[in-house]
């Protein structure tokens, strides 16, 4: 274990986490379980008084762990001087590198859960009995969970992250098959993938602005919810596998142009680097999760109450997914030009 | 005129099925119209308080229905309840229920704190309120510094500041002065000029005769109802 | 009036981000991620007179205790030096050209108007080549000066040194040779090795039969060839091997030839540099290809440049060539016939039987070219100066020439030697009793897990 500042800071937030985690969950099913249709007003107050503090602490407690995801990278960066052989945050990665792997994936798994949750509950105080308050509850403990798993995998991080692994720098191994930066474009496509990616990129992003202008306008006009709904769940899958062109075309093509250093694969560097390209990541995260979210709501969030709210947070949802897919879009179109 | 506000069998028990079991509320049936002047009497611990309490949104019953502007508020959220109640009902309370750290004007024109007004415009609101009830020159003082009949004006003030649908008053002369009590008659014959919903609930047989309307509440039920044009009803 | 809001808000919120991309573009710290690098290190004081280190101009000395010291500038470390000079194995500076620490005893001084550290008023500045330090001698005013950590503080451990002389070929191979010599790998192993380079195999085999020379780095057609001369000459160590997308020899035909298989060479030119793995290699890839080698005209020429150059000019048909010719003529699109991307064969390091006897330095060697190896493989990009300048990088692909990878602590296989083994009997190159335990000896190999970075490259 490397012990510094922020390996101290990490492990107490995420202890932290883990213990008001488990109280909200367990929490939360027990409301669940006592909110139901036969129940009486006087029991539903009862289960309302007691969600305040639970919904309070939640919303804190989503707020720490969005917080924390920018904290894990700077606690990952100030492992490198600790560890030989590390260039950047690529490099502390590298010494457990499975674990930081699964760390890495659950952080927008968890940011993704959480999002939706969030939207689900202000869906419901937009009701005027609370409609959603079950499904709510039940939700958050799934939440709860993911943010459980995530903290976890934090502190397995935190423990299992010592010197004497000697590690490398991403430009190791450019150009070889088991490339530690590259997952299979080259066994999929060819040597040649990279201007493939690059047109990939702006072909897949164009196609989903599209398809979430198109899919806003059907949503407004559409009357069959059953319809609606295998929209939504099409646009999100495509969101996502745009999402996996994005990621590949950054790290392949354009963090090395950018960052002016050719073989420089390495997201980290970038984003150390040309700071901005925080946002635009942030930006593009955004823009995927919020057909997602559309689709949850959509899942979770209709009742008869919800019916009018749930349509303004779908065009909401849709509208603020293109702006932030075009955002994204924009900032790495002016990256790639300026240089 | 329209219905404001209807009951029906409506009941709140406390500790139902036990030895301890109270039925503050049995069984309530009642319709406020829109301008009416309501006055619900009966001796200590016949249900007015528990009654008024839960027609202001601010209790559940056991059983029954509220209805307001035809909405059964009955199964609200908390959340909801908040929202009527900060836009269609002022509570005047039995003991004033001022907070002791604010000033007249201050205590006045906290609900609208909520709705995201300025502090200028809050304060020349509660002045304006505070005036029409003969505090102009007491709106810097804490309820400290204030009698039991001046306190209950600035909670009447308070009660007033969002203009509601209907004010609620609980037993709004039992804490104070004599000499307090007749301003606090002219004031509620003054709300009735001005034709809004009140509903006053007390032992002092007085307000019959202001009231348009009075129902008799007498262990928890309601007992009788009689109204100014002399229509009276025996308990549905 | 509500939708028209919307979209100059959305406007207005694209034109932002664009906005915050340029200014990100133009603030970030595109290609000075050589910076970071002093931001690993804490501020050290000058173990001299305590003034604080700046990194650049930072003076380390590796002593014989393997402990080491930090000095402000040449100046201190040099009047400490001359009080201890019996403990000091190496002196490291910083090239200012490209901030890499190098050997200050292979180094090129100047003192010029530029003050480097304020504190000593010193205004010598270290360059690891000669043209870049007349750049900044002509730039400021300055000249070139005498090595202050020269001779006085190199030579008596030097002397105390086993000394090596070591032949390469200008080729990327030498890469972690040339890096173990600069740095000094070496040294810290108490090892003073000097690089000789070999034009062909021909001048290679005659120094290493003379005995100039220690060791040679070359391919293994070759490396079994001179082995067989000397009675414990052996091989001992891979050096590069050509992997599925960067080959080592390629058999490339010229853009204007129209040659698209191997069977079309048949009555056309091909040029071969001399030696014998070209030989192999021609050998290999024709009877791969079904076509004869008495049906081809083979050109032989000098070298490498030469067949590419004949290539080039489209006086052959075909040439073989060797990284890093094959990836020039990868760029310029010319026709790969074969290549060894999918073979098994490699460069190598022979020694001869005076290495092979002391086995104390070759062992030592082999640490230290394995450290070296690591920070090439861990740290490719820190090492790109180096492999632009030092290895015969043609210019016009020194940019984008990818970082080779070089092989850990291997020697060839029986399996990888035997098809080579054929070869060579058959052409009598080597005796027909000649077997693979005559010709390799992998007991000199460090054992990998315990190298580790040497200090001079932390």
């Amino acid at each position: 274990m490397i012990l510094n500042v922020y390996s101290m800071v990490g492990l107490f937030i995420d202890s932290l986490s883990l213990i008001l985690i488990g109280w909200v969950v367990l929490l939360s099913l027990q409301l669940a379980r006592r909110w139901g249709p036969a129940q009486s007003a006087e029991e539903r107050t009862l289960v309302e008084e007691r969600s305040h503090l639970v919904l309070l602490v939640a919303v804190i407690l989503l707020g720490i762990r969005l917080v924390n995801w920018l904290f894990f990278y700077t606690m990952l960066h100030s492992f490198i001087r600790d560890l030989d052989g590390a260039m950047c945050i690529f490099g502390v990665t590298q010494v457990q590198r499975g674990l930081t792997r699964v760390a890495e994936l659950l952080k927008p798994l968890a940011f993704f859960v959480m999002g939706a949750w969030l939207l689900l509950h202000f869906l419901d105080r937009a009701t005027p009995s609370s409609s959603l308050m079950r499904t709510k509850l039940l939700f958050l403990a799934v939440t709860g969970l993911v943010a459980a798993l995530e903290s976890v995998a934090d502190i397995a991080i935190i423990v299992n992250v010592a010197p004497g692994k000697l590690v490398s720098c991403c430009t190791t191994v450019t150009d070889i098959l088991e490339r530690p930066t590259r997952v299979v474009p080259t066994s999929i496509v060819g040597p040649h993938y990279a201007s493939i990616l690059q047109y990939a990129y702006f072909v897949s992003n164009g196609l989903l602005l599209l398809l979430l202008a198109v899919t806003l306008g059907y949503v407004k006009h559409s009357a069959s919810p059953g319809r609606r709904r295998a929209v939504l769940g099409a646009v999100f899958v495509f969101a996502i596998f745009n999402g996996i062109i994005f990621h590949l075309g950054q790290i392949e093509v354009h963090a090395p142009v950018i960052m002016g250093l050719p073989f420089h694969r390495c997201l980290y560097c970038m984003w150390q680097y040309v700071p901005d390209t925080i946002l635009m990541y942030g930006l593009f995260i955004l823009g995927t999760a919020a057909p997602g979210w559309a689709l949850i709501l959509d899942m979770l969030g209709r009742t008869k109450e919800t019916e009018e709210n749930l349509l303004r947070y779908l065009n909401g949802l849709y509208g603020v997914g293109m702006f932030c897919i075009a955002a994204s879009m924009t900032m790495n179109t002016v990256h790639l030009l300026a240089v | 005129m329209r219905t404001v506000l209807r009951t029906e069998n409506l009941s709140k028990w406390y500790n139902a099925g036990t030895r301890h079991e109270v039925r503050a509320v049995d069984g309530i049936t009642l319709e406020v119209k829109e301008n009416q002047s309501v006055f619900f009497y009966g001796p200590s611990g016949s249900g007015k308080t528990t009654l008024l309490g839960l027609i202001g949104t601010l209790d559940r019953p056991t059983s029954g229905r509220i209805l307001l502007f035809d909405r059964d508020v009955t199964g609200f959220s908390d959340a909801e309840l908040s929202r009527i109640r900060r836009q269609t009902i002022g509570f005047v309370f039995q003991s004033f229920n001022l907070l002791s750290r604010l000033c007249a004007w201050e205590n006045v024109s906290y609900p609208l704190i909520p709705m995201g007004i300025t502090s200028a415009s809050r304060f020349e609101r509660a002045r304006v309120l505070l005036e029409r009830l003969g505090l102009g020159d007491r709106i810097d003082h804490p309820p400290e510094e204030l009698s039991g009949g001046e306190q209950q004006r600035v909670a009447i003030a308070r009660a007033l500041i969002n203009d509601p649908d209907i004010l609620i008053a609980d037993e709004p002369t039992s804490n104070i002065d004599a000499d307090s009590v007749t301003t606090i008659f002219d004031i509620f014959e003054d709300l009735k000029r001005q034709r809004k919903t009140v509903i006053v609930s007390s032992h002092d047989p007085s307000f019959q005769s202001w009231a348009d309307v009075w129902f008799h509440l007498h262990r928890g039920k309601l007992e009788a109802q009689s109204s100014a044009t002399g229509n009276g009803d025996a308990a549905q | 009036m509500k939708k028209r809001n919307k979209f100059i808000l959305i406007t207005i919120g694209l034109l932002a981000v664009a906005l915050l991309a340029f200014l990100g573009d133009m603030l970030g710290k595109k290609g000075q991620r050589f910076a970071e690098r002093w931001d690993k290190k804490a501020p050290t004081s000058c173990a001299f007179d305590g003034t604080k280190v700046n990194p650049f101009y930072e003076v380390s000395v590796f002593l014989d205790d393997h402990s080491t010291l930090s000095f402000c500038s040449t100046y201190c470390a040099a009047r400490w030096a001359e009080n201890n000079r019996d403990k000091v194995v190496y002196i490291l500076v910083t090239d200012e050209a490209t901030g890499q620490r190098f050997d200050a005893g292979l180094g090129y001084f100047v003192e010029s108007d530029v003050v480097s550290v304020p504190e000593v008023r010193s205004r010598v500045h270290s360059f690891s080549n000669k043209e870049d330090a007349l750049d900044h001698a002509r730039q400021f005013r300055g000249k070139l000066i005498d090595n202050p950590l020269g001779p006085a503080f190199v030579l008596p451990q030097v002397a105390q040194l086993d000394s090596l002389r070591i032949g390469t070929p200008l080729l990327p191979d030498s890469l972690p040779l040339r890096l173990a010599v600069l740095k000094p790998i070496f040294k810290e192993n108490r090892l003073n090795v000097t690089m000789v380079q070999l034009k062909d195999e021909a001048e290679a085999a005659r120094l290493f039969q003379e005995g100039s020379i220690d060791a040679v780095v070359c391919d293994l057609p070759c490396a079994l060839v001179l082995t067989r001369g000397a009675s414990s000459a052996r091989t001992v160590k891979n050096v590069l091997r050509p992997n599925p997308y960067r080959p080592l020899f390629a058999l490339v035909a010229g853009a204007q030839s129209g040659v698209q298989h191997v069977q079309e060479l048949e009555g056309r030119n091909v040029a071969v540099p001399a030696g014998t793995s070209y030989g192999f290699y021609l050998d290999f890839y024709l009877t791969q290809g079904n076509a004869f080698q008495n049906k081809i005209a083979v050109r032989e020429v000098k070298g490498l440049p030469e067949a590419w150059e004949a290539l080039d000019r489209g006086e052959v048909a075909a040439a073989l060539l060797r990284t890093p010719y094959t990836e020039l003529a990868n760029r310029k699109q010319f026709r790969v016939l074969a290549d060894d991307r999918n073979l098994p064969w490699m460069s190598v390091l022979v020694v001869n039987q005076a290495l092979m006897q002391n086995a104390s330095a070759l062992t030592r060697f082999l640490y230290g070219l394995e450290q070296s190896i690591l920070a090439l493989n861990l740290k490719p990009d820190e090492y790109r100066g180096l492999l632009k300048r030092e290895v015969g990088i043609p210019s016009e692909i020194s940019k984008e020439f990818p970082m080779p990878i070089f092989e850990g602590a291997n020697a060839p296989s029986r399996d990888e030697a035997d098809t080579v083994l054929v070869w060579l009997r058959d052409r009598q190159l080597i005796g027909r009793g000649t077997t693979y335990a005559d010709l390799v000896n992998t007991d000199f190999l460090p054992d990998p897990k315990n190298v580790g970075l040497a200090f001079c490259c932390r």
